[in-house]
């Protein structure tokens, strides 16, 4: 797209130029932004009433559920709403649609890479004037704290912080006769697939890697680290480099040559049911791990993602929370007691514990309810993997639309017969042309 | 072989049958077979577990979806259906220079689809402030030419006789329309109504769109959400909510099916 | 549709000529004015959900707005030029095309040979006329749910029935090649009960006359049908080939709870690419404009159509 063609004009001079009345209106020359519709409950009516929109479903909503319960119980001036949206990605999207209609819920769930759109877009609100006596920034893990931090503020509070795992079915890898510690790398799983395959389980003969169809650029981040590569240099695509499209390949053959992993839609389902005795998720999937290894009779085992070359690198993921700067005064103090509330070391142990997510809070790792869960080792395994993580390459996480798109790309590789150097050649130029959409927008949030 | 010829005959007609009943029964089926079972194949399933629709029921607010839905089905269909009578009876009994164009202009709506019309509407419609509002998830859709054409072309076939007598009599449009014209109608306006009813209720992109809170969705919009935040993990929720939805178009079928059936095919026959 | 206009046949009222004049141009105007009276709502409508959006898809297709972003930047024809020089749009709109001609296809040929079936006289015919009809009034989104359980590739039926006959079932779903063909069979089921409910509406206005006359020519059923039946159909298959196209260029609810467009962009439709772009991605721009193409994709193809039953049918 030619830059020098464009040019700028505001909303209201283009739309209103047209005269179109009504779509003026949204353009934020009337009318004033209001809060989300939502219920309350008549014995709570009397309170501010906060609505907090989320992302989470199955075991970390029931959770969320009782952490928000217990909030509303433990004091009389507030009541929260917690309102699934869907994905990450799909609460994102209302977020933007709610900009755009002026009702707007007070706090939100946004992942490492939806609340750059939010704040690029220059509607959510800083915390640094939120902190007081009890609460503090340095009580909160620095790396994640470094990463909500634009230009000296902090935008966005960690909340269900993650990295992706290397989960996978330790009593097969014990019947087979392989170490019951995982893959130490990529080229080990491949060395080990024939035997994992000869395995029968509850589904037949079960394949080794089940790849999610939703996220697989967040996993894929890691091997392309330890192929030497990199998704961006800042707003530079390196999609048509060689180590980007090794890494690609590498997985590609996994896939169609050695027939090992597979495209699902539920890679800890088919865990459960044996279909597959590997797979990648979120350190967040582990409480669900747990219960699908208990239906299906076997021991789960998680592990360091595997290394290529002697290379380790992983991604740190997952989401915080952001306050809109649209709601008014009062609710964003009202939410600020219910983000204080989640930070407290309890109750961020007991997320913890529940889910599996990180602990956000450094003192949380003293609460006696962690401490006693991380005697299983799963849990150790999230933590100890943490100091090694790193954001992910900027293009993923600036530009909104680049993870869906990099998904797109890679799940058809991974499902049909389409070449790895057409795909991610087509994809660079592809998430070039968006990153030049936000170059400036960038440039000015950034530098 | 004129009886093997028959045989065939009904086979064919078994065959069809299954075909068209198999995933209804099998929405059925999983709907109640319990959590340990689902993930194995079996054709029937292993007892009653209506856990599975009380997990599927507690999953979402499903009493809220469901007078959202009834709600939004009734008021647009009626809405709809007001507004279509009038149309039609303007350009049935009406003068007016060029109506012709203008029939055909309203007429060309026709060709405009849902998805075409999606993001601008909603941009139209958070100008106004109805996002996730019952006018937001409702009044885009009453336009109406469908129906408008039904009703034209049934009220052109009433005797001109009866029409003209009112006038003789001096009786003014509004009471022909009520008095005569409607009740001659009565037929297609039923079939008009039962077609928007079940649109209505099924409709799902433009509420999904339109809402943003669980307190506004529709049952389709929340069984999304429910498979979202359930997933794969609680399958027997997931076809117990889905049967929430289409019971009660099932049960109006059967009981209104020469309606619905006469509705929305007659385009076909009545073009 | 050629309907007599008699609204202006009604008013005759003996008066003397001059005050029948002034009070005949009172009253037409009163009428005149009753017509707009009763338009204006669905006009009103109309204008503003049906022809309004156009000329809005119009103006945001020629802008790189974000949807959220108090800035509209205005890039002229560029997200066109963007669209049509990407092979991944070309094959949007060629799977479209795929996918609505195999299903039209698929409608008009089994619902046609069901028609014949439902118009014999069996007994039970009426049952299951009402049950194969079913499957096009039930949420797409429910039933596209039940689907999914269907084709799945370990536990799923459709694993199972090709089991039984010895074919080894693909993954559907998560399998490019074979996702669309999976909508597909969806879809084909939803629609031929439908369809075939139609065609029996229109076997029984046929008249009888014409097929005892060939029948004492000699000939054949096939024949028959070849140069009798289909023919004389043929305003129905135009209004099945029509609603068809319309319903599959828009097919929705079934993609968002199957496959949201994949696996890759393998069941990427049209409409699904522009719900995308605009509430996913959030560019307007290509929204816009992928909506007024699929726009004049559709007129086009309805004109196409008009024109040639215009010249094919010439029966009646």
């Amino acid at each position: 797209m030619n830059s020098n063609a464009r040019a700028a004009l505001s909303r209201r001079t283009l739309l209103g130029a047209l005269g179109l009345t009504g779509v003026a209106a949204m353009s934020g020359c009337a009318g004033s932004f209001q809060q989300t519709a939502g219920t309350v409950p008549g014995k709570y009516a009397k309170r501010q009433h906060v609505v907090f929109w989320h992302s989470f479903g199955g075991t970390p909503l029931a959770v969320l559920t009782e952490l928000v319960a217990k909030f509303n119980a433990s004091q009389s001036d507030i009541y929260v709403e917690a309102q699934f949206q869907g994905s990450y990605e799909m609460t994102m999207q209302k977020l933007a649609t709610a900009i755009v209609a002026k009702q707007v819920p007070d706090i939100c769930v946004l992942s490492e890479i939806t609340w750059r759109k939010i704040h690029l877009a220059d509607a959510l609100e800083p915390y640094n004037d939120f902190f007081d006596g009890d609460v503090q920034p340095d009580q909160f893990i620095d790396q994640f704290i470094d990463e909500g931090t634009v230009q000296g503020k902090l935008w966005w509070l960690p909340f269900a912080r993650s990295t992706p795992i290397f989960y996978y079915n330790k009593t097969l890898f014990e019947k087979a006769g392989l170490s019951a510690d995982g893959p130490e790398s990529w080229e080990q799983l491949q060395e080990w697939a024939p035997a994992i395959m000869r395995q029968k389980t509850a589904a037949g003969r079960p394949k080794v890697l089940a790849l999610g169809s939703t996220y697989a650029s967040w996993y894929l981040q890691s091997n392309i680290w330890t192929w030497g590569g990199h998704y961006s240099n800042g707003l530079d695509v390196k999609f048509d480099t060689k180590p980007v499209q090794a890494a690609g390949q590498w997985m590609v053959d996994f896939v169609r040559k050695h027939q090992a992993a597979y495209l699902s839609q539920k890679p800890d389902q088919d865990m459960g049911s044996g279909i597959t005795a590997c797979y990648l998720s979120s350190t967040g999937g582990l409480t669900q791990a747990g219960l699908n290894a208990k239906g299906g009779h076997y021991q789960v085992g998680t592990a360091f993602l595997p290394q290529h070359d002697g290379n380790f690198g992983c991604p740190t993921g997952g989401s915080g929370i952001g306050v809109l700067k649209y709601a008014a005064k009062s609710r964003k103090e009202a939410a600020w007691q219910f983000l204080k509330f989640l930070a407290q070391p309890k109750n961020s142990a007991h997320w913890t514990v529940g889910t599996g997510y990180l602990p956000v809070v450094k003192a949380a790792q003293q609460e006696p309810e962690l401490i006693k869960a991380t005697k299983d080792k799963n849990y150790l395994t999230a933590l100890k993997q943490l100091p090694k993580t790193q954001p992910q390459d900027l293009i993923r996480l600036i530009v909104s639309s680049a993870g869906d798109t990099m998904d797109e790309q890679l799940t058809k590789l991974y499902s049909s017969n389409a070449s790895v150097p057409d795909v991610f050649d087509r994809l660079d130029k592809k998430l070039g042309s968006l990153a030049d959409l936000i170059r400036e927008t960038y440039d000015s949030h950034y530098k | 072989m004129k009886t093997v010829g028959t045989g065939l005959k009904y086979l064919g007609l078994i065959v069809v049958l299954v075909l068209a009943a198999v995933p209804i029964y099998w929405l059925l089926s999983t709907s109640v077979t319990s959590p340990e079972k689902i993930f194995q194949f079996q054709w029937f399933p292993d007892g009653l577990n209506w856990q599975n629709y009380i997990d599927g029921w507690k999953s979402a607010p499903f009493g809220a979806m469901y007078k959202n839905s009834i709600i939004v089905t009734l008021a647009g269909a009626l809405i709809q259906i007001c507004v279509a009578i009038l149309s039609s009876y303007a350009f049935a009994f009406l003068d007016f220079p060029g109506k012709r164009i203008v029939f055909l202009i309203f007429l060309g709506a026709m060709m405009v689809p849902g998805t075409v019309v999606l993001m601008p509407n909603f941009l139209t419609i958070a100008a106004l402030g109805w996002v996730n509002t019952y006018a937001g998830i409702v009044i885009p859709g009453v336009g109406s030419v469908f129906a408008m054409f039904l009703l034209r072309q049934h009220m052109l076939t009433l005797s001109s006789e009866v029409t003209d007598a009112a006038k003789v009599d001096g009786a003014n449009h509004l009471r022909i329309l009520w008095h005569v014209v409607l009740p001659m109608s009565r037929p297609m306006v039923v079939t008009v109504i039962v077609v928007a009813l079940v649109e209505k209720w099924n409709d799902f992109v433009w509420p999904l769109v339109s809402t943003s809170t669980d307190s506004m969705r529709t049952l389709p919009v929340g069984l999304l959400m429910i498979k979202d935040a359930q997933g794969f993990t609680n399958w027997g929720a997931v076809m117990a909510s889905s049967v929430f939805i289409v019971v009660p178009v099932l049960i109006v079928f059967f009981i209104a099916q020469r309606q619905i059936i006469a509705g929305l095919t007659a385009g076909a026959t009545k073009g | 549709m050629t309907v007599t206009d008699r609204s202006s046949a009604a008013t005759a009222e003996a008066d003397t000529p001059g005050v029948r004049s002034a009070s005949r141009t009172r009253r037409k105007r009163r009428e005149y004015l009753l017509f707009l009276l009763f338009i204006a709502p669905n006009a009103v409508l109309l204008a503003v959900f049906a022809y309004w959006p156009i000329v809005f898809n119009g103006i945001l297709s020629l802008t790189s707005w974000d949807m959220v972003s108090p800035h509209i930047p205005f890039v002229g024809l560029a997200n066109y030029q963007d669209m049509f020089s990407d092979t991944d749009f070309w094959w949007v709109i060629l799977r479209t095309v795929l996918f609505s001609g195999a299903v039209v296809i698929g409608c008009v040929v089994a619902g046609l040979a069901v028609a014949i079936l439902l118009n014999q006289k069996l007994r039970g015919r009426n049952v299951v006329r009402t049950v194969a009809f079913a499957p096009h009034i039930l949420s797409g989104v429910a039933m596209g749910t039940v689907w999914l359980f269907i084709f799945d590739p370990q536990i799923g039926l459709m694993k199972m029935v090709l089991g039984k006959i010895g074919a080894d079932g693909p993954a559907w779903m998560t399998d490019s090649n074979w996702a669309l063909a999976g909508l597909i069979i969806v879809y084909l089921w939803k629609t031929i009960g439908f369809v075939a409910v139609v065609y029996v509406a229109g076997l029984q206005g046929m008249p009888n006359d014409l097929y005892e006359a060939a029948k004492l020519d000699g000939a054949g059923p096939w024949t028959l049908f070849r140069k009798i039946t289909f023919p004389l159909l043929s305003p129905v298959t135009f209004f099945v080939v029509v609603v068809t196209i319309v319903a599959t260029f828009q097919a929705f609810d079934v993609i968002a709870i199957m496959t949201d467009g994949g696996p890759g962009d393998a069941t990427t439709t049209i409409s699904w690419y522009i719900y995308k772009e605009a509430f996913q991605a959030l560019d307007a721009g290509h929204a816009g404009a992928g909506a007024l193409v699929m726009f004049v994709i559709l007129i086009a193809i309805t004109a196409a159509q008009a024109r040639f039953m215009e010249r094919k049918v010439h029966y009646r």
